[in-house]
């Protein structure tokens, strides 16, 4: 039959056939005449014939719609609760029918089988799990039919499925937490990857996440309610102001002496220098309590040195402000040296010769070329020694107990009410922390002249 | 005349390597090649000179002022590295205006300057580009416009035509003969290929293990290497331990001319590989020997002849291909001035 003459007789014969249907229906007394379902079928055959009579579509994609209408008006008639939704439940496996002939056509056998066994089990799902949810079934049809062209479109898409179905009521929470890995592992494949690799970084996730776990419970267990009211409560307040401050005096004081000291490391080559350097890590060898008595020990108001001081300032470190800065620039010196120290070593020396032979001073060299290019890792070293010195509890505790920081206060809470009261204290002051960690990277990758710099030159 | 750059006994050491003693000179606005093979020291003497490394003996004297105390920023001499060292945190512009900063000239002034070179050096288009974007020719451009905007009375190139195409090492020579030929500045031309220093150069100083072996014309130094090791370097593929007695040169049974009497008894003879013809049968000819290996070399045929007791590698010209059969015998000639007496090595006494 030429190709010109099939696209006129066969949507004249589905109308006919649609035609003969209905009448037989009609006679046998299952259809009345301009019921909704009957008007839709027909709607539908005049679709269908009028895409076949333009040739947008095919015969074969034909033929299956009008077995799937044959099928849906019996079974619309004998078991839909309601026309509309068997109306709605048809149009869908239209679209579903549609997109299957289309992705035979165009797309790999494995396309195919993927799709078509997708809408299977989900047909299952429906049956097994999904009792009286037609709604979100056709919806999840929908999705099938818009992701099935792509094997990573259709992987989120089972992600959603099976959050909605299997993981409820935490099916946000999965849906979220199963896109960000389905990133990180599509990401990985796009790129160069390796077994070994691939194999570290899922058991590696698998502590990370065991680690993580407490800190995740908490914060999503608590009652947003009872962190608003945390944060309305004035000695909260008062506790994460002193912190913030006190970390950013320490992490300022630091960054003035150790920022240097690591330019001078990285550049100097003298004997004793791994000595210094090795020395440099002693507040993360010492045990926090020991380090803050043994600031105690010189820096207190009676002891011989804080005694001096205080003499001649009249400034004490036990139990002051000072005091809580000492703790923390004791033990966020390391971060902040060693990751300024790293940052300077990948700056090329080379780069430095090159302005002075363009009339910049060792200053100026530095000022200009060297810290630049080293900004990006000094920031980051910067941001870490904050937040090590806004967390640091133990030698803080031991130096100025009050005025309280936020460590100290969950500490003196937990003592005083026990592990249930503390919970929405300790979330109040994870998600701070997690606020001001966020917002300080944010503020680094916005800020301008820290971003531009480039890999190495061509 | 005083020279402009004047180097003496200029020692350094860098660990267990040592540079020097040296010692250069060379004229305002001439352009002095320095050659020497890869690890000879020739990028350390650059580095001495323009003070990014601290000199343990010797004075260097610029336009007739010590500068061997003064730090690099206050030397004036401009430096173009071999990887160029763009400061990657700045556009080309920006690192063009980078030592303009210290120079105190007016707002204007500065401007013009800077867009001045941006075109000398055919690099406006490029000016708001950052160096990772750069090609290999044009970050060496920008870096000699970098080096240039400041006006150097001395200009120290390591390597320029170091990791450049065809068309990159023609446009750069094209630079390079401009800075000659307008601006008038000394430049030192640090390169480990001859052909190179050729095409620029009129003086040249070859450098081994750290020192100068020989400083002078390039024809002279090239017709006349004064050790074993320069002869080789430049190219001379033929050198034989020989003695001599008067104007004759003797390698074995093997005897030539040498048309002047050297000042030794013994030492080397170095001959040319181009200077040697095959003779025609019947022609006189020097000596003979059995072709043993023929490479086409693309613009010359390399040739070696095993000729009893001497190898001769001959680089002949492409139209004597037909006749050349390997295994068969020819009769080789050449001029007496393409034979060059050496002093035996160790001796320090006959050098220019």
């Amino acid at each position: 039959m030429p190709r010109s003459s099939a696209r006129t007789v066969i949507p004249l014969f589905i109308l006919a056939a649609h035609a003969a249907l209905h009448a037989m229906l009609g006679i046998g007394g299952w259809l009345r005449p301009f019921e909704l379902l009957s008007l839709l079928l027909l709607g539908a055959n005049l679709v269908i014939a009028l895409c076949l009579w333009k040739g947008s579509w095919d015969l074969p994609s034909g033929t299956c719609t009008m077995l799937l209408i044959a099928g849906h008006g019996l079974i619309g008639q004998r078991l839909a609760p309601d026309s509309l939704t068997s109306g709605a439940m048809l149009t869908v496996n239209i679209l579903i029918v549609y997109v299957g002939v289309k992705i035979y056509e165009h797309l790999s056998r494995l396309h195919f089988a993927a799709f078509a066994g997708s809408y299977l089990i989900l047909f299952y799902i429906f049956l097994t799990r999904m009792q009286n949810a037609e709604a979100l079934f056709l919806l999840f049809l929908m999705g099938l039919a818009a992701t099935a062209r792509d094997f990573k479109l259709l992987t989120y898409f089972w992600a959603i499925v099976l959050s909605f179905t299997a993981c409820q009521p935490y099916a946000w929470e999965t849906t979220f937490s199963s896109f960000l890995i389905l990133t990180a592992l599509f990401s990985i494949r796009d790129s160069n990857w390796n077994p070994a690799s691939v194999i570290f970084l899922v058991g590696g996730m698998a502590l990370l996440l065991f680690v993580l776990l407490p800190v995740i419970v908490l914060m999503a267990g608590e009652d947003p309610r009872n962190v608003v009211a945390m944060l309305k409560s004035e000695s909260v307040r008062d506790a994460l102001r002193l912190t913030a401050v006190t970390a950013t005096i320490s992490t300022v004081i630091l960054a003035a002496f150790c920022v240097p000291l690591a330019y001078a490391l990285s550049r100097l080559d003298f004997k004793g220098k791994s000595l210094l350097l090795a020395l440099a890590d002693l507040p993360i060898i010492v045990p926090q309590s020991a380090a803050g008595l043994a600031i105690l020990k010189v820096f207190g108001k009676q002891q011989y040195l804080g005694g001096i001081i205080f003499d001649a300032f009249g400034i004490r470190f036990d139990g002051s402000v000072f005091g809580i800065c000492l703790a923390q620039i004791f033990v966020a010196m390391p971060f902040i040296l060693k990751g300024s120290l790293a940052a300077f070593e990948s700056v090329p020396v080379a780069l430095e010769g090159a302005a002075r032979t363009l009339g910049a001073s060792s200053f100026s060299a530095f000022k200009r070329v060297a810290l630049p290019l080293a900004m990006k890792g000094v920031v980051a070293a910067a941001i870490l020694a904050w937040a090590r010195a806004a967390g640091e509890f133990g030698a803080v505790l031991f130096v100025a107990p009050y005025p309280e920081t936020a460590p100290i206060a969950v500490y003196n809470l937990f003592n005083s009410v026990g592990l249930v009261q503390t919970a929405p204290l300790v979330t109040t002051i994870l998600l701070f922390s997690l606020a001001m960690f966020l917002a300080l990277q944010i503020l680094v990758k916005l800020a301008p002249g820290l971003t531009r710099r480039e890999g190495s030159g061509a | 005349m005083t020279p402009h750059l004047h180097i003496g006994g200029v020692e350094a050491s860098f660990g267990s390597f040592k540079v020097g003693p040296v010692r250069i000179e060379t004229e305002r606005g001439e352009y002095l090649a320095l050659l020497g093979p890869t690890g000879c020291g020739k990028t350390s003497l650059l580095k001495c000179i323009a003070g990014l490394k601290i000199i343990t003996a010797g004075s260097i004297r610029l336009a007739g002022q010590e500068i061997s105390g003064l730090p690099p920023e206050r030397r004036g001499v401009g430096l173009v590295a071999q990887t160029g060292d763009l400061f990657p945190h700045r556009n080309v512009r920006e690192n063009l205006d980078f030592g303009l900063h210290y120079t105190r000239l007016n707002r204007t002034t500065r401007q013009a300057r800077l867009e001045k070179h941006l075109v000398m050096f055919r690099i406006a288009p490029l000016a708001h580009r950052y160096p990772a974007g750069l090609s290999g020719g044009e970050t060496k451009r920008v870096a000699l416009a970098r080096a240039m905007v400041l006006e150097p009375s001395l200009l120290l190139l390591d390597e320029p035509f170091g990791m450049l195409d065809h068309n990159g090492r023609l446009e750069m020579a094209e630079l390079l003969r401009m800075i000659l030929r307008e601006l008038g500045t000394t430049v030192i031309h640090v390169t480990h290929d001859r052909h190179e220093a050729w095409s620029l150069a009129r003086r040249c100083a070859i450098m081994n293990q750290g020192r100068i072996v020989q400083c002078g014309q390039v024809a002279d130094v090239f017709r006349r290497p004064a050790d074993v090791f320069t002869a080789q370097f430049l190219g001379c593929e033929n050198v034989f331990e020989a003695s001599f007695t008067e104007q004759t040169a003797r390698c074995g049974e093997a005897r030539f001319a040498l048309g002047y009497k050297p000042p030794f008894r013994s030492g080397f003879v170095a001959i040319r590989p181009e200077r040697i013809a095959v003779a025609a049968h019947g022609q006189p000819h020097l000596i003979s020997g059995r072709l043993i290996e023929l490479q086409d070399a693309g613009d010359n045929l390399k040739a070696c002849f095993d000729c009893g007791a001497l190898k001769l590698t001959a680089r002949l010209p492409l139209e004597l291909a037909p006749r050349l059969t390997l295994n068969a015998c020819f009769n080789l000639t050449w001029l007496a001035d393409a034979v060059h007496a050496i002093k035996p090595q160790g001796d320090e006494g006959a050098n220019s």
